[in-house]
């Protein structure tokens, strides 16, 4: 059987959650069908212009297919027309001509699928909201499966994408709350899918020891991993965190990883060690108390399935509803919807160890049940047998 | 956190999460009003909006005016002069420098020649913002065409009708429209000359009274000056 996985950008270098879930679900689920890739030439997502040179390589096995955008996205442009979409009455024709802006906009890739139906057995579609899921599933639906990556923003109140939910075979969510929000958007209750997500590896061997040693780190600390953005919710994290150092006495430092696009706050407890490599930013995990995710906008937070394998409990944004429910379900995470809830539930985190060490096992335990690849590839399997016997 | 009971066994999170609130809005009672919570912001933005609201700004700075001289040179040199105003050309020609208005003339010239380079960038600087606001709007015009061209084909293909076919109609339906709004606006048009014509009748009218109530005064007069001389 052969699968198509598409998706706007692919390459080792892509860090994104969407395309580097994409990476990884193709890979593994390459012992088990003969994958291709078609995606876009592009590298930057805010411009998508053609990076990639080559129209095919092989990445880690697979074949991947790139095709060129015919224009690259004018972020003026899109701002403008996203404006007017988001906040006045508008037309069909508008959102079409948002989605066409929103890009990458990548007719040859349409192109190839509606040319190329017949070589592949099922297209799957990596997040809704672009050019290539909007007009490829329209060109393949009976061979299409839809993971949407959504979040709860205004594109899920597009009028165009109401139509478009209910056209693929099958969904792949990544969480219960995503599911249910789609399923209010466009009521495609009836479209079968499952709640799948992704999976992880963690190392076997990681070292608190090493990355205190290379950092200088000798305090107890907590950890925030990814991009440091407003839209993480991390200038709210920085302001919780610095009121918490001045109202307490805790010793406790905040290590970020990651790059970053907000200014980082000059403070002693405040370590911003920039994009590390993935050793390192398992050493620091294991050595971290709890792991910190202020983000209002996640449709799964790899890293918070990481800390959960690393027997690590997380105290996440309940503005998040993704984190909020995944914290209830796995029991091994707080949550906050103001400073004072901060405070309190990183006291008690951070006071009791006991309460640390149960509620890192029974994150392991979510882990272990929902997310390794095993389930993760087991799932996809099950769902391609269940469209196949129909 | 003596006042937690926590089942490590089996945590209940939904009863673990109340205390937490509970605590918080005491906490938040004792040491600030409730309203002082920093309540995190609505998400109101969607993912990927990484892009500027406007054009990139003109950031080039303003050029400084230059001081006479620099520091306490230039006020000992004003205090002097003032002091010895009926002096002042003969101790300026002896005491200062012979050079200096050359110098302060070569600054402010200099000055003048910095602020025409930043006008011209500027002037630049707009000038192709509004090219590229232009542009843009060319292609949004041009979007819109192409639009409305895919909106016809999604008609024609749900319809099943041929694009020309509905093309002929969409003309017969414009063509009507564009009769009906031109006889329209005969009928305004007929409709401002009958107005109009109402109002000079009205003004007509509304003189013709002013003169019948004007041989009205003077026949009353008349009346009164007959009746006198015949009473006389």
């Amino acid at each position: 059987m052969k699968l198509a996985f598409v998706v706007q950008r692919y390459g080792l270098e892509i860090n994104g959650g969407a395309e580097l879930h994409c990476r990884w679900v193709a890979e593994h689920l390459r012992e088990h069908y003969d994958v291709e890739v078609l995606t876009t030439r592009a590298f930057d997502y805010i411009t998508w212009k053609d990076h990639y040179p080559k129209d095919e390589e092989t990445i880690n096995g697979i074949t991947v297919r790139r095709f060129s955008v015919d224009r690259p996205r004018s972020p003026e442009r899109f701002g403008r027309i996203q404006d007017f979409v988001f906040n006045r009455a508008h037309s069909e024709a508008d959102e079409l001509r948002w989605l066409d802006e929103e890009g990458p906009l990548s007719t040859s890739l349409i192109r190839y699928i509606r040319d190329h139906r017949d070589d592949y057995d099922y297209f799957i579609f990596f997040s809704y909201r672009y050019y290539h899921s909007y007009w490829g599933i329209r060109i393949v639906p009976e061979k299409s499966i839809l993971v949407p990556t959504a979040e709860r923003d205004p594109v899920i109140h597009l009028g165009i994408f109401r139509d478009l939910l209910k056209l693929p075979r099958a969904f792949i969510y990544n969480s219960h709350e995503e599911k249910a929000m789609i399923n209010d958007a466009s009521g495609n209750d009836d479209v079968p899918g499952d709640i799948v997500g992704v999976g992880t590896v963690v190392p076997e061997t990681s070292s608190e020891e090493r990355f205190r040693k290379l950092h200088g780190v000798e305090e107890p600390y907590i950890i925030y991993i990814g991009r440091i953005d407003e839209n993480k919710g991390c200038h709210k994290l920085f302001e919780y965190f610095l009121r918490f150092k001045k109202e307490t006495d805790s010793p406790l430092k905040l290590v970020l990883i990651g790059s970053s696009i907000l200014p980082v706050p000059s403070h002693p407890d405040v370590l911003h060690l920039g994009f590390q490599p993935e050793e390192v930013k398992f050493d620091a995990l294991e050595g971290a108390r709890i792991l910190v995710m202020p983000s209002f906008y996640e449709s799964l937070s790899m890293v918070t399935l990481e800390a959960w394998a690393m027997k690590k409990p997380v105290l996440a944004n309940a503005r998040c509803e993704v984190l909020k429910g995944q914290c209830l379900r796995s029991r091994a995470g707080l949550f906050y919807e103001n400073y004072w809830e901060f405070r309190e539930a990183l006291d008690l985190l951070d006071a009791d160890a006991r309460l640390r060490e149960v509620m890192g096992e029974n994150g392991r335990r979510y882990y272990d049940a929902n997310y390794t690849w095993d389930i993760v590839v087991g799932k996809y399997r099950t769902v391609i047998r269940n469209l196949e016997s129909r | 956190m003596d006042d937690f009971s926590i089942d490590y066994d089996n945590l209940d999170m939904a009863a673990l999460m109340a205390a937490v609130k509970e605590r918080a809005a005491r906490r938040a009672e004792d040491e600030g009003s409730p309203e002082e919570t920093f309540p995190l912001p609505e998400p109101d933005r969607p993912q990927d909006s990484g892009f500027p609201a406007d054009d990139e700004p003109f950031l080039a700075p303003y050029p400084d005016f230059p001081d006479d001289e620099p520091g306490g040179k230039s006020r000992i040199k004003r205090i002097l002069l003032k002091l010895m105003r009926p002096f002042a050309p003969l101790m300026k020609l002896i005491i200062l420098p012979i050079n200096e208005d050359i110098v302060r003339a070569v600054r402010h010239l200099d000055y003048v020649n910095r602020r025409v380079d930043y006008f011209a960038a500027k002037s630049e600087h707009e000038l192709r913002r509004t090219d590229r606001r232009f542009s843009a709007f060319q292609e949004d015009l041009q979007r819109e065409k192409d639009a409305l061209a895919r909106e016809l084909e999604r008609v024609a293909k749900e319809t099943g009708a041929s694009i020309d076919a509905l093309d002929a109609f969409m003309r017969g339906r414009m063509n009507a429209a564009a009769d009906n709004v031109k006889l329209l606006h005969t009928l305004a048009h007929n409709t401002v000359v009958e107005l109009t014509k109402l109002k000079i009748e009205h003004e007509t009218l509304k003189n013709k009274i002013r003169v019948m109530e004007k041989d009205f005064e003077t026949l009353g007069r008349r009346e009164r000056a007959l009746e006198k001389k015949v009473f006389e």
